[in-house]
């Protein structure tokens, strides 16, 4: 049996078959510490709220601390900022693997016993080995007794959203901390270009316009990130960008993203392979991006601002939101546990 | 001995019931859509593929040559135009497989229904893409078991246009895939350009309507004694160029087709066919006198193109008829017809949408009008092997129906035993059965399911388990901090003798006691003033001396006055919903 592990820099996320029924699990890649008091540790037992203890600091890990970020005005961290494993902070690692563990099944008899790790290739290229967090995440799955098998996050991508184009289209990916552009087609990857930055970084370009900060009680003041993601939620769920000025914040910051990938992807127009693909294309949206109403009149202008030089026939956004790459994991692991038949022979 | 018996009659049982799969499986091969296809292709049976593109003469041939290659059909086609790259696709089975430069492509030996495109060059596939005025050579793949070329005019020459043609609704167009040449820009929506494959959706198709069109153009035989004629290259006719004896028909389904109705194809045939100036220039193997069941032939050309193709058998007599098995072939009715009248059959007649037969192509037009059956078609040279397959089809029929009740009795004797002895020890079967894997045919599902995203997903809640206490420092907050701690604006901003002379005694700790007065307020115990609605701990001491705001630098590490705070903060907090829960 097959497990998907999706190690998104926002959000952690498996997705199983059991019993033929499609069980997923995701937990935010964040936390908070509090102090270590009796009063705090009484509070969250009785709201129910699971926390790791330090030596003298309480950690609450996952979505539960971007909710207590507010009431304790205390700053929400990131489990992987800039996306990699932080080096030199030990707490982070551990509570990463935490929420590793918390995604993946108790071991049992039918617990699965194969794992494919979808993770995105450009993550680790400006990193030492032994600092990797593909390395780190290997390991860790390994020690629970599973065969790690890793994927390309925009290969599972579209085997998960393409399966009625023959798996050919463009997969347009806003992670947190990184937004890719890829071009599938016939179910291989031809080119593929990101840039370093994603929802995280929108979100600290609006903590800074608003002034969203925190105070810690020695006087140092912190971004809250927390506050504006709430923001962009509920900007999300309010305004429809699309209607909203071109000098709208939020708006103006996601069509410059998308209009650099769209820019950098340009290269592709002399890439032999790419010109040979003249049909025009589907483009799946997936990620945080796709909360943001109105993102496909965004990534339209943006297309044409940067001249993208293939022709897409439609934007459509992933049908499911958090767990359309682990689905496409999930495929990759049953495809190559399938044995080969008559037809994919001849094929 | 009871046991010995049951073994060997189960073995027996498990036999019979592989030999009826075998024979259902060869059974299955035989049969598709409805016709009766020789399975190894014999050298005797037409088969049908089409070439289209860059070539002199894009049409469908019908051959009986089983070591057809690609590159024999594009020298049969009249060999590569001047605006080719050189390229050759084969469309095969609904995708574009292979792609091959024409030097390889003779070892490339073609299958029915293939589609060769010969690619254009990248100047030409541009200059494709502008509307132009010539004809459109489009093969059309699921109109019938075999590609249709049907050459577009300009005015046509869109998915919509051909829809309302072969009267399809324009609902359907989005289920038709298109395969067009590399290079061309426009999408299917913009218009069809030579060269483009279509390949439509058989379940979407309305059958019926179909039948209403006119004769699709018939594929041009290609006999095995046949010398392939090679055409310069550098000679590229345009397209209005191009039409051919072949493309006589085709001529005609673009008359027909611009919705005159059935019998507009009569005419146009006949008027078209004498006129066909151009047909003189063609190599003398492309007649247009094998016309499928129904179609009207063109009128017989002067040169006398037709005698050296045709490996087709005698045309049958009015009185022929075909002796079918109920079992493998519906009635048939066979309607006798005046010779130069036939109307067509390729979109089936009778309202049943089967799908027509390459064995139209060898069928005579002067003694089948309308089939309601492909076998109808049948020719007349295979009449007697047709019969006695037929009287196979018959046996494996009586095999299948014999094979399905064994089937029935085994499943039931192993029902039966699994009732009384669910299991038995040692027995070999049951423990193959123990540790078989899935059945493939069940992962097949599972993936499809997971491609078409058809289980629903069900999030579960995920818990963070609990471990041994966190080692380190937290350290996360160095990634968020704005700005640093002030550690030079740090009190007390004045001198602290001064502090300590105008700060009066301080009063002796003792505790507070908060009680509540029957105005709603509250008031402390060694405390004069009304305080609001407050609540502090018995415990807590009087106002400490610092403000907490204000942190001294020889404190701050061992006193952290923000959780005190805090602490104070909650611990009121939780008093206070202890109130509210006794209320």
């Amino acid at each position: 049996m097959t497990i998907a592990v999706d190690i998104g820099s926002d959000e952690f996320r498996s997705l199983r078959l059991e019993q033929g029924r499609l069980l997923g699990r995701r937990v935010a890649a964040w936390y908070i510490d509090l102090p270590a008091t009796r009063a705090q540790q009484r509070l969250l037992d009785e709201a129910h709220i699971r926390y790791l203890t330090s030596d003298d600091r309480l950690l609450v890990l996952g979505d539960a601390a971007i909710d207590l970020a507010e009431t304790f005005h205390s700053p929400c961290m990131p489990l992987l900022p800039n996306g990699q494993l932080p080096t030199g902070d030990p707490v982070a690692r551990q509570l990463c693997a935490a929420a590793i563990e918390a995604v993946l099944p108790t071991p049992s008899e039918d617990a699965p016993t194969r794992c494919v790790l979808a993770y995105p290739r450009s993550r680790d290229s400006e990193v030492e080995f032994n600092q990797r967090t593909l390395w780190f995440v290997t390991r860790l799955i390994r020690l629970h007794g599973l065969e790690v098998e890793v994927t390309d996050v925009d290969f599972a991508a579209a085997l998960a959203e393409f399966g009625q184009d023959q798996f050919t289209g463009l997969v347009l990916i806003g992670d947190g901390e990184e937004t890719g552009l890829s071009l599938a087609y016939r179910g291989h990857i031809l080119a593929r270009t990101s840039i370093p930055r994603g929802m995280r970084a929108i979100d600290r370009e609006t903590a800074k316009l608003r002034d969203l900060t925190v105070w810690s009680g020695a006087g140092e003041k912190y971004l809250d990130l927390a506050a504006a993601m709430r923001l962009r939620r509920e900007l999300c769920e309010s305004t429809h960008l699309e209607a909203r000025p071109a000098d709208h914040p939020l708006k103006r910051v996601c069509a410059e993203q998308l209009a650099d990938v769209f820019r950098k992807a340009c290269v592709w127009s002399s890439d032999r392979q790419v010109q040979q693909v003249s049909t025009a294309l589907p483009l799946i949206c997936i990620g945080p991006l796709t909360q943001i109403p109105g993102i496909t009149g965004l990534i339209r202008d943006a297309m044409s601002l940067a001249d993208f030089p293939l022709r897409v026939r439609e934007i459509r956004t992933a049908s499911h939101t958090h767990f359309s790459v682990a689905r496409g994991a999930l495929i990759h692991g049953v495809l190559e546990s399938t044995a080969p038949t008559d037809l994919d022979r001849v094929a | 001995m009871e046991s010995s018996v049951r073994r060997s009659l189960r073995l027996m049982l498990a036999g019979l019931l592989l030999q009826t799969v075998a024979a259902t499986a060869g059974a299955t091969d035989l049969y598709q859509r409805g016709q009766v296809v020789s399975p190894d292709r014999p050298a005797t049976s037409l088969w049908s593929c089409a070439v289209v593109g860059s070539v002199t003469t894009p049409a469908a041939y019908a051959t009986n040559r089983a070591d057809l290659t690609a590159a024999d059909l594009v020298e049969r086609a009249g060999g590569l135009t001047a605006e080719s790259s050189g390229i050759l696709r084969i469309v095969r089975n609904g995708a574009a497989r292979i792609q091959i430069p024409l030097s390889t492509a003779r070892n490339e030996r073609l299958q029915p229904g293939d589609v060769v495109i010969a690619e254009y060059n990248r100047e030409s596939a541009a200059r494709l893409a502008q509307p132009a005025s010539g004809l459109s050579p489009v093969c059309v793949i699921g109109l019938s078991n075999r590609p249709v070329v049907l050459p577009l005019r300009a005015e046509n020459a869109t998915l919509g246009s051909l829809l309302s043609l072969l009267r399809q609704s324009p609902e359907i167009a989005p289920s038709v895939r298109a395969i067009r040449p590399l290079g061309s820009p426009a999408p299917i929506a913009d218009g069809l350009t030579a060269g483009t494959v279509l390949i439509f959706d058989t379940r979407l198709l309305n059958w019926q309507a179909l039948a209403t069109v006119d004769a699709f153009p018939p594929p041009i035989p290609i006999s095995d004694r046949q010398v392939p004629q090679p055409t310069p290259v550098a000679s590229a006719p345009s397209l209005d160029e191009q039409r051919t004896p072949m493309m006589l028909a085709p001529t005609g389904m673009v008359d027909a087709m611009s919705s005159e109705g059935p019998t507009r194809y009569v005419r146009d045939a006949a008027e078209t066919a004498p006129s066909q100036s151009a047909t003189a220039a063609l190599p003398a193997t492309t007649p247009g006198q094998f016309p499928e069941p129904g179609l009207v032939p063109p009128a017989p050309l002067d040169n006398g193109a037709p005698a050296a193709v045709s490996p087709l058998p005698s045309a049958r007599t009015p009185d022929q008829s075909l002796t079918v098995p109920a079992v493998s072939t519906p009635t048939v009715a066979v309607v006798d017809t005046p010779a130069a009248t036939g109307t067509e059959a390729e979109p089936v007649l009778g309202g049943r949408p089967a799908a027509p037969s390459d064995a139209e192509l060898a069928a005579s037009s002067d003694t089948l009008a309308e089939l309601g059956d492909v076998a109808a078609d049948l020719p007349e040279a295979e009449s007697d092997s047709r019969g006695t397959g037929n009287i196979w089809l018959l046996l494996l029929g009586m095999a299948i129906a014999i094979g399905t009740c064994l089937a029935g009795a085994f499943a039931w004797f192993r029902w039966e035993q699994g009732r009384t002895e669910p299991t038995l020890p040692g027995d070999e079967l049951a423990e193959q059965e123990r540790t078989s894997p899935e059945p493939p045919a069940d992962r097949d599902t599972l993936l499809a399911s997971l491609i078409e995203n058809r289980i629903p997903l069900i999030e579960e809640e995920t818990v963070v388990r609990a471990m041994s206490p966190v080692q380190g420092t937290v350290t996360g907050r160095r990634h968020l901090i704005v700005e640093e701690a002030h550690t030079e604006l740090r009190g007390p901003h004045m001198p602290v003798a001064a502090v300590v002379e105008s700060a009066p005694e301080p009063a002796p700790k003792m505790p507070l006691k908060v009680l509540q007065t029957d105005s709603g307020l509250h008031r402390v115990e060694g405390s004069d003033e009304l305080e609001g609605p407050t609540m502090r701990s018995v415990e807590r001491t009087t106002t400490p001396q610092i403000c907490d705001d204000v942190v001294l630098p020889d404190v701050a590490e061992t006193r952290r006055t923000a959780s005190e705070h805090t602490e104070d903060l909650l611990e009121r907090a939780l008093l206070a919903m202890e109130r509210e829960r006794r209320k």
